[in-house]
């Protein structure tokens, strides 16, 4: 496992230029590893070298000449039943399932398995689906089909009705129509949500967990929950042939062991890389990065129904006394202005209104009456020092959080304001009891490339999600308006008007947009970062 | 005096040099830091060890020596604070087992049996879990499983003591329980679990350590060596330093005292002393 070890060293010498003060640690460092290796220190490593071992006895079962791929993905999920949670995200980023419609790398909604589609009226979207198209088992794919694996959707998860609220659909040879209870201006970028993935419901619906029947380049061949996907190709492809014979993907979660696969040349492809470590793998002659800006962000949510932070005054005095692009250089994050990530149009146009100034900052919380009387460098409400409690968790295996609540707290004591950080296992939990002044996220806040449902559930007046209490008349009417927008130019700019809105009432804390990354082995080509991650293994991937 | 035992008294004695030595940074820890041990400083995030950072930055620019020369205060804190509480509990409930014998002996046995059903660091996280991670509640969750141990030792020694003549004739001279136990068993006691104590301060450093390593014991942003490790993971190819120091430091603090330990016992030992 460490026998690569060294290359991976000076890669990073090379590309950093600290190679003599990092000489000096070489030898040391690796045997503290081995020593936190063998004491188990490292939870996620044992995982990996099971993995590994098993996807070492799979290559090796590849003949020397066929295109075989190993991936190192952070999350394999209990089932591939793409109705079952979030198990179609795994399904379509493995290159099995598709939709009607997918992102490209624009984050723009474009034709996949449906061709064309045009609006006849408020209610009604009409599809057209690609003609000559068939599931991996030969089974065409007609708007019956499509119906079918749709209205699945709907009947397995709740989750459906969040994207629109279905009234109807009929399906007439390529034809499918899809009648809607609202208008639902969202509904064609909605439907590249890898719940709606068109699968052949024909089938036993018992191999629905472990082998879906899909239309996607590769067909799963074997899957073992939470482990390893094995695929293989899909000869009966509609675009065109696929790049690979086959693919291992394994699950590691924890991205260091992600690193070391990488490193040791037992993945090809990996994806989620920590910032922190992407500079090992600058060395272009051996692999290659794809960085691209995607809709998540690393956010401060304030619980705006909270003593002091109820103020508006109060929070934007917060936000000025934080110097959030800092900390957003300081994790490899584009700094944030709005909710929106500059991945949307809508997150281009919105103005920051908060620059870092706690000069600015104490002033506010000086005319607001929060003085320092007793000299202790804190500033105190109704004679009691004020402290804010500020919940942490490590939110998709992400250190970020737990960064950013320090500079918060370091920061707002410079104004006066005391942070109490607290780590905890169950956000949920805390967010749901309202009994937090902060609480950290790391949430995708255009989950399908569009800007409605986040603002839905998070922002509007009782939304399913709005743990953080916001609440502004103004933008519950704007979000009701965006709803029944349907030009997506006008969707966009409308977004970017709520975000400014709730950027102006200091809603939450945006700190910065996550930038998502892919590596892969120099062997590797045709791999790509799309700003919606639903997709990795594509037709294009090629090995050499 | 034997000579295994001499050198064992100047064993002891070193190493009971080198732990005062050690406690005495921990106690200064504070005033010997070069900087604030929170205050970040977003210029120099991960420097590597130089003249103005002797063992280097973490990710906020915080300089390393002085987190780790101020986490020694809570550590050596906690772990003393455990060893005390699972002494003097351990020992009670032993005592009070071996002598009373009977139900209160079949009622504490029965619990101390199911306790010591759970892999210890498994339980520990498990309470934790259930009352709230927390640097006390993580002291109190591993004091409860580490007790057992003292009170199993306490109460074997106590059951073959009770019967001892000494005892009876205390007995017979009319002292009340409370005094035999006090001034006839636990003098008798006291060494073994004195040495016990110190071969186990390590022991419970590094399980302190571990569950901080876990998130479950020490709250960012305050200075432990156990958490500084846990948020070193991320940096182990490109912040090396972040890892080594608070790795060493903790690795030196409970090779002296496991040392410290092993003296104790050689010193107590009756062993020697009838050579």
């Amino acid at each position: 496992m460490f026998s690569t070890r060294k290359t991976g060293w000076n890669k990073f010498c090379n590309g950093q230029g600290v190679c003599e003060m990092l000489q000096k640690w070489k030898r040391l460092t690796i045997s503290v590893i081995c020593a936190g290796l063998a004491a188990g220190v490292l939870g996620g490593c044992g995982n990996a070298a099971k993995t590994t071992s098993e996807g070492t006895s799979s290559a090796d079962a590849q003949s020397q000449d066929a295109a075989h791929l190993n991936v190192a993905m952070f999350w394999v999920s209990t089932s591939l039943d793409p109705a079952d949670g979030y198990d179609g995200w795994v399904l379509s980023r493995i290159g099995a399932g598709e939709t009607l419609v997918k992102l490209d790398e624009n984050a723009e909604a474009v034709p996949c398995l449906a061709e064309s589609w045009e609006q006849t009226d408020d209610y009604t979207w009409v599809f057209q689906i690609r003609e000559g198209v068939t599931f991996s088992n030969g089974n065409p794919v007609d708007a019956q089909a499509c119906m079918n694996a749709i209205q699945r959707a709907f009947d397995l998860n709740t989750r459906s009705g969040e994207y629109f609220q279905l009234e109807s659909m009929e399906a007439d040879g390529q034809t499918l129509t899809i009648h809607t209870i609202q208008p639902t201006g969202a509904i064609v970028n909605n439907l590249c949500e890898p719940l709606f993935t068109i699968v052949d419901t024909s089938v036993d619906e018992q191999t629905m967990d472990t082998a879906p029947v899909c239309t996607g380049p590769y067909i799963i061949d074997t899957f073992l929950p939470e482990t390893e996907v094995t695929l293989v190709c899909n000869g009966n492809y509609w675009d065109g042939t696929p790049g690979l014979d086959s693919i291992s993907v394994f699950s590691v979660p924890d991205s260091d062991s992600r690193v070391l696969a990488m490193q040791s040349g037992e993945a090809d492809l990996t994806t989620t890389i920590d910032n922190s470590n992407l500079a090992l793998f600058s060395d272009e002659s051996q692999y290659t990065i794809y960085e691209t800006i995607g809709p998540r962000t690393n956010v401060a949510y304030y619980n705006n129904a909270r003593p002091l932070l109820d103020e508006k005054e109060f929070r934007q005095a917060v936000s000025m006394a934080v110097d959030k692009d800092t900390y957003a250089e300081l994790i490899g994050c584009a700094p944030a202005t709005g909710l929106y990530s500059t991945a949307l149009v809508c997150g281009q146009q919105v103005e920051d209104i908060y620059p870092y100034d706690p000069q600015q900052a104490s002033e506010i919380l000086d005319s607001l009456g929060y003085m320092d009387t007793d000299g202790d460098g804190l500033r105190e409400a109704d004679g009691k020092n004020i402290q804010l409690q500020y919940y942490i968790a490590a939110d998709h295996g992400s250190a970020d959080a737990a960064i950013i609540a320090q500079a918060v707290q370091s920061d707002l004591k410079k104004v006066g304001i005391d942070v109490q950080l607290i780590q905890t296992e169950n956000m949920s939990d805390v967010r749901a009891s309202g009994n937090y002044d902060f609480c950290s996220a790391n949430d995708s806040t255009a989950p399908t490339a569009d800007p409605e449902i986040f603002l839905v559930q998070h922002y509007l007046t009782g939304g399913s999600s709005n743990y953080q209490q916001y609440s502004n008349p103004e933008v519950d009417q704007l979000i009701g308006t965006l709803s029944s927008t349907f030009d997506p130019d006008q969707r966009q700019q409308l977004a970017g008007e709520i975000s400014q809105k709730i950027l102006e009432d200091a809603g939450s804390l945006y700190i910065g947009y996550i930038y998502g990354n892919t590596v892969t082995s120099s062997r590797v080509s045709g791999a790509a970062q799309f700003p919606i991650d639903y997709y990795i293994i594509t037709k294009d991937i090629t090995i050499q | 005096m034997s000579r295994i035992k001499n050198k064992a008294a100047i064993r002891l004695g070193i190493f009971l040099a080198l732990a005062l030595l050690l406690i005495g940074i921990a106690v200064c820890g504070p005033q010997l830091a070069p900087y604030d041990p929170l205050a970040s400083d977003y210029t120099a995030s991960l420097s590597s060890p130089d003249d103005l950072h002797l063992f280097g930055t973490d990710k906020l620019g915080r300089d390393i020596l002085s987190r780790i020369l101020c986490g020694a205060g809570s550590s050596f804190f906690l772990t003393f604070l455990m060893v005390v509480l699972v002494t003097v509990i351990g020992t009670l409930i032993g005592l009070a087992a071996g002598y009373k014998g009977g139900m209160t002996d079949g009622i504490l046995m029965r619990l101390m049996d199911i306790l010591l059903a759970f892999p210890g660091s498994v339980f520990a996280i498990a309470v934790t879990g259930i009352i709230g991670a927390g640097i006390l509640n993580t002291v109190a969750a591993l004091a409860l499983v580490w007790w057992t141990k003292y009170a199993r030792l306490v109460r074997s020694m106590t059951v073959s003591l009770k019967d001892r003549d000494f005892v009876w004739q205390a007995r017979y001279g009319g002292a009340s329980e409370i005094k035999i136990l006090g001034c006839y068993i636990l003098p008798e006691v006291l060494p073994q679990v004195i040495t016990m104590a110190a071969m186990d301060i390590g022991n419970m450093m590094i399980s302190l350590a571990g569950l901080s390593f876990l998130g479950l014991a020490s709250q960012p942003p305050a200075p432990e060596w156990g958490y500084m490790l846990y948020e070193s993971r991320q940096y182990m190819q490109t912040a090396p330093w972040m890892m080594i120091f608070p790795g060493l430091a903790l690795l030196v603090t409970v090779m002296v005292f496991n040392l410290l330990g092993d003296s104790v016992r050689d010193v107590l030992d009756p062993k020697n002393g009838m050579e």
